[in-house]
């Protein structure tokens, strides 16, 4: 009986490269794909411009890389970029127009880079006794290395990203100035990492306020929202304090992205299994998600934005 | 002397007492029960296989038979259909031979046609590790890596395989080449579309995936050139649309509502219809185009999602239609 079941599957999940004369779908797939051509070879306004709206989520986060690759074999056009806390990283890299095998790179040597001793080095004890957050100065110098120098300005897609206010709880949006600031800002812990001090604000990680910056991507101009998001299936009791206080932002960052997520035009959610916020040393586990669960919607996607496109598209060509 | 009598009897107790402990005589009885299910596979009698493999079993046979066994009886139970069986099989055998690259093979191989080809992908690299040349095994890899995605790895195994075959298989070749289309790998496409068209000239397959990476760089009308001389080769509808329809994406609505008018002078053509009524929508005649994209939206739930669109339906109304 269980193997009926992935007989089933088998003829429900159709080969990736499958050989036929026609595409998969025969006259409904060829109209798509032949639609798609003229789409991904377009720019607005020709077509809707699209914009990709990242989500938080630590290590998980990284599972947007094999997101942006599964988008870039299927000439996704991205005009405009969104990202919070890891989004913000994964998405200001991206923008900045370094390839995603620079991310893949990144990736596979996580858990190599110093910036995982800034978590490896939070002991609750001495935070404590001190009573001073610490300055993460591996995560600082990492995002200084890969994007000190560069502005929003000068990235190669209009990005933003968020970040909050620890004073006021509002929600600070960068689209302008410095991207190694507003990164910082938007991967900073609170309660652990002390706030980011920026234009007479103190700013921690926007996923407490925004964790899947949907709004952020209509706002630079995206009229269709693909979000990337990710999901885990954690059930056991965090066994510190660090981990129970990443925890808790995690949970709160869940419930932000649900109502966030339905406003998104299209939504890549990536099961990430039981990899935590902190399992840097999974990164590529966690791309590799991503791009498998990409690659299955990719179709999808597709459909939908040729679908939302077709009277502006039409009219054009 | 005195020692011969008890030499004697010692060995003729010693006969039955290793045959006993080793096995010898149940070992020829089950050498022989191994060749027969041997034959019966080989004379593609798998059920006498089956049969045969209860038997057998017990006769306790030493390692490297059973093991033989485990092969025939798996190949059988796939066969005849029994795929689970074959799986359970496959995975104990494997657990015991761990060195046997067929169990890894076969099982991988199951895994990819059952759509499990994360299961499949590290098995078939033990093979290839044990055997780094062998074609099939890096063909199926290439298929498990591409069914999840993993589009730059599957670029890497097909390219293998295609090499080791010598640009001689022409199914492999095609399989290839629309895996690289879509992977948006235009210039890969193209070459082993090439090396396709010499491997099997006649086949008109290789121009339209030629066509394809054109068209995916928005060349339309070199794809148009491409198709027309695939249609000299097979003159079939799909590339007849599919040319119409690069015709319309390339901005030439007028010459894509011929080839659109063509087809349905043969009778009723859903896509034909939504081209047609497509090309009127971008001429601006839109009380035309209606009654075409409105015909056009029988040609599947995407194409009756698309003539919504174009129709100005409401969203979720298209949705109720068109899951109808």
């Amino acid at each position: 009986m269980r193997f009926f079941s992935l007989i089933i599957s088998a003829v429900l999940l159709a080969p990736a490269c499958a050989r036929s004369q026609e595409p998969a779908g025969g006259d409904d797939a060829l109209l798509r794909d032949v639609m798609w051509t003229r789409l991904a070879t377009s720019r607005p306004p020709a077509r809707p411009s699209v914009g990709l709206a990242l989500s938080g989520g630590g290590a998980r986060g990284f599972a947007h890389t094999g997101v942006l690759e599964a988008l870039e074999y299927a000439g996704f056009p991205v005009d405009y970029v969104a990202g919070t806390s890891m989004g913000a990283v994964i998405g200001a890299i991206y923008a900045s127009g370094q390839p995603v095998e620079q991310l893949w790179a990144f990736g596979r040597d996580a858990d190599k880079h110093k910036f995982v001793r800034d978590f490896k080095s939070i002991r609750m004890l001495p935070l404590l006794f001190a009573d001073k957050l610490i300055s993460p100065t591996y995560i600082t110098r990492f995002i200084e290395d890969r994007l000190g120098g560069l502005t929003f300005e000068k990235l190669k897609k209009p990005m933003a990203c968020t970040a909050m206010d620890i004073r006021t709880g509002e929600k600070v949006l960068f689209t302008d100035g410095p991207l190694d600031i507003a990164v910082r800002a938007s991967v900073n812990i609170p309660g652990i990492f002390a706030p980011v001090q920026y234009r007479q604000r103190y700013l921690v990680d926007g996923g407490v306020v925004d964790n899947v910056p949907v709004d952020a991507a209509r706002g630079l101009g995206a009229d269709w929202v693909l979000a990337s998001v990710m999901e885990n299936t954690l059930d056991k009791n965090p066994e510190t304090v660090l981990m129970t206080l990443l925890q808790v932002i995690d949970i709160r960052g869940s419930l932000l992205s649900r109502e966030s997520e339905k406003s998104a035009d299209f939504l890549v959610r990536t099961q990430v299994g039981d990899i935590t916020v902190a399992d840097f040393d999974r990164c590529v586990e966690a791309g590799e998600s991503g791009l498998t669960e990409a690659y299955r919607r990719t179709d999808a996607a597709r459909e939908a934005l040729l679908i939302y496109s077709a009277p502006r598209l039409v009219e054009k060509l | 002397m005195r020692a011969a009598p008890v030499l004697a009897l010692l060995l003729c107790l010693g006969v039955p007492a290793r045959a006993f402990w080793f096995g010898n005589s149940s070992d020829e009885r089950a050498g022989e029960l191994l060749a027969q299910m041997r034959s019966a596979y080989a004379g593609g009698d798998c059920q006498a296989a089956l049969d045969m493999s209860e038997t057998f079993f017990a006769e306790k046979p030493p390692a490297n038979m059973r093991e033989a066994a485990y092969g025939y009886m798996g190949r059988c139970y796939e066969a005849t259909g029994s795929l689970n069986k074959a799986v359970s099989l496959y995975k104990l055998a494997l657990g015991l031979y761990p060195e046997n690259v067929l169990f890894s093979y076969r099982l991988a191989l199951i895994y990819n046609q059952s759509g499990f080809p994360h299961l499949a992908a590290p098995l078939f690299l033990d093979v290839l590790k044990a055997k780094s040349d062998d074609i099939e095994a890096t063909l199926g890899l290439a298929r498990a890596y591409a069914a999840q995605g993993f589009l730059g790895r599957a670029k890497g195994y097909y390219s293998r395989a295609v090499i080791l075959q010598d640009f001689g298989d022409a199914d492999a070749l095609e399989e290839y080449a629309r895996c690289m289309l879509r992977k948006g790998d235009w210039a890969e496409t193209v070459y082993i579309a090439g090396k396709g068209a010499q491997a099997a000239p006649r086949s008109p397959v290789w121009l339209l995936l030629e066509a394809r990476a054109l068209a995916g760089q928005g060349k339309y009308y070199n794809a148009v050139a491409l198709l027309e001389s695939a249609l000299l080769l097979e003159p079939a509808r799909g590339l007849r649309l599919e040319r119409a329809l690069y015709l319309l994406m390339g901005g030439l609505p007028k010459r894509a509502m011929e080839a659109a008018e063509s087809e349905l002078a043969a009778g009723a053509d859903p896509l034909a219809s939504m081209i047609k009524g497509m090309a009127l929508y971008s001429l601006n005649r839109r009380g035309e185009a209606g009654p075409y994209l409105e015909a056009g939206r029988g040609a599947g739930p995407f194409a009756c999602r698309i003539g919504a669109a174009l129709l100005g339906e409401a969203r979720e109304r298209a949705e109720d239609a068109c899951k109808k």
